[in-house]
């Protein structure tokens, strides 16, 4: 396993530029991630940087039946007019990985790639291994928690859901690659928690490496659970400068 | 075409409410509430606070009525211009008069505009202008009388042609006698030598003011055409005039002349997104 870093961030549309309207009101979310991801990259040089998440059925992308894996080009078409006028061209990028290329800081290089939706658990903790298999690499992954966390919810109201995203979080602050790899993806589905899959493939990729992580923001202001956390190398294995 | 009022440029894509200040006892909406100068410097404090992008100060009462000299229309209008001159130094002033001896008072006291509502019936109004670098509103009234009502008024062509070509025939005057391209706009002057037949026609198809290129003015707010067309009296015509200021930006129109400033910057800022011009406030639905 050389998976070395990890940021995970959310993957609300509103994240995409102008999607927000004037106020623009996740900008103060944008640069929690934006910094997430700077951090993880900055914590290893010279590797690898891979940006996973969720292909579902809102951003089909054209096609009718999603990969486990599809590996997108960097320079691939935005889908942003998706969520405006429905004018997107053949081959954009599902909504999750433009949201982690316009985190990336200019003229990173990183691969894309998407994990169907639905992938099974077993899917997904082998796609993670494979993406860290050629050497270190540093995953960037786009996926939330429940939209489920409040009445005013997009999907209004679930019990649970307040409870499976203090898991996430949990797992997320403990680097627990095993609690990710254990997520019910019945339940994930039930939540609406679309990041699921995308999770799983970070376990997939952590195995069982030691991390330092940190949850720098975990809030769910229009119901849907948005965590921002790293992973990166414990100290120890961190290169000296002396 | 980038519109300049005096100290203030606008982009093309820009809605302006054009805020109503009337220095008058006895004008048809608001019947003297601003005749005082203390009441009429909160009204003009209130609609800067509300998003007016200019005044148009007023000292003599468009219908008929009692005269005002030029000496009276000076008095009520030009020491009040000053003090909001230094008041609100950024706000772009306009004055709502068809006299070149007030204009030039007016101009001088720290005006930005001239609202000549007349259509020209003071022919030196143009070279007034012209010296202060001032902007010029050349408005249509078939050939009025200042301060008279329509009667019986009729077009024998296409009413919307003559008002277009009148608008732009003055326009073009005002470029001749030295105002700068960018400061003159067009009204049709809705009601203005007009019943509400005319009024109507006109606005239906104000496309066409707009297709001429000069920036169009729009002064609706709360007349008689409104009124006529919904049988309502002056104080419930308010609903009639934003739906006609909806339907003007739809079609083009860039200055609002109104009563109702708060009401009209909604109305404006909800046609302009529409149109694609000014992104939405706040958007989180469905893309949270």
């Amino acid at each position: 396993m050389t998976l070395v870093a990890a940021a995970i961030v959310p993957a609300a549309p509103a994240l995409l530029p102008r999607m927000g309207g004037a106020a623009d009101p996740l900008r103060p979310l944008r640069q929690v991630s934006r910094e997430a991801v700077a951090d993880a990259v900055a914590s290893a040089p010279g590797a690898g940087v891979v940006v996973v998440s969720g292909w579902g059925h809102s951003d089909s992308g054209g096609a009718a039946r999603r990969p486990v894996r599809r590996d997108w080009p960097l320079d691939a078409p935005s889908g942003a007019e998706r969520f405006t006028t429905g004018q997107v061209p053949p081959g954009a990028l599902p909504t999750g990985l433009e949201i982690g290329r316009q985190l990336l800081a200019d003229g990173t290089e990183a691969r894309l790639v998407s994990v169907a939706d639905d992938a099974a658990p077993h899917e997904c903790l082998a796609l993670g291994a494979d993406l860290v298999a050629d050497g270190p690499t540093v995953l960037v992954v786009v996926a939330d928690g429940s939209a489920k966390r409040t009445v005013k919810a997009p999907g209004h109201l679930d019990e649970r859901a307040e409870g499976f995203d203090a898991g996430l979080s949990r797992a997320l602050a403990a680097a627990d690659a095993d609690a990710l790899a254990a997520l019910d993806p019945v339940l994930a589905d039930e939540l609406w928690c679309r990041g699921r899959a995308a999770l799983q493939v970070l376990a997939g990729a952590a195995g069982g490496s030691p991390f330092a992580p940190s949850v720098d923001h975990d809030e769910a202001p229009y119901g849907v659970g948005y965590l921002v956390a790293t992973w990166t190398p414990p100290p120890r294995s961190r290169p000296t400068t002396q | 075409m980038t519109l300049r009022l005096g100290r203030r440029s606008f982009a093309d894509t820009d809605l302006l409410v054009m805020a109503i200040v009337n220095r008058t006892p006895d004008s048809f909406y608001d019947k003297g509430a601003t005749f005082g100068d203390d009441a009429a410097m909160a009204r003009v404090d209130a609609v800067v606070e509300q998003g007016a992008d200019l005044v148009d100060i007023g000292g003599v009462k468009a219908a008929p009525g009692g005269e005002v000299s030029v000496t009276e229309e000076i008095g009520r209008v030009v020491p009040f211009v000053a003090a909001v001159r230094q008041r609100h130094p950024d706000l772009v002033i306009s004055v709502d008069t068809w006299r070149a001896e007030v204009a030039r008072e007016a101009l001088a006291a720290g005006a930005d505009v001239l609202n000549d509502a007349w259509g020209g019936a003071d022919p030196e109004l143009v070279d007034v202008a012209a010296e202060h670098d001032a902007a010029l509103v050349c408005t249509h009234t078939g050939g009025a009388a200042v301060r008279t009502r329509p009667f019986r008024t009729g077009y024998e062509s296409d009413v919307v042609g003559q008002v277009v070509a009148g608008v732009v025939r003055y326009a073009e005057r005002a470029l001749d006698a030295g105002v700068a391209q960018e400061s003159i706009l067009i009204d049709p002057a809705h009601d203005f030598g007009k019943n509400t037949h005319h009024t109507l026609e006109i606005t239906r198809r104000l496309d066409e003011h707009v297709a001429t290129g000069w920036p169009v003015l729009v002064s609706l707010s709360n007349k008689d055409f409104v009124g006529e067309t919904l049988d309502r009296p002056v104080d419930e015509r308010v609903v009639g005039t934003l739906a006609t200021t909806a339907v003007s930006a739809w079609l083009g129109a860039r200055v609002y002349r109104v009563h109702e400033v708060a009401e009209t910057r909604q109305v404006l800022d909800m046609v302009a997104t529409m149109r694609g011009d000014r992104p939405p406030t706040r958007t989180i639905r469905g893309l949270a």
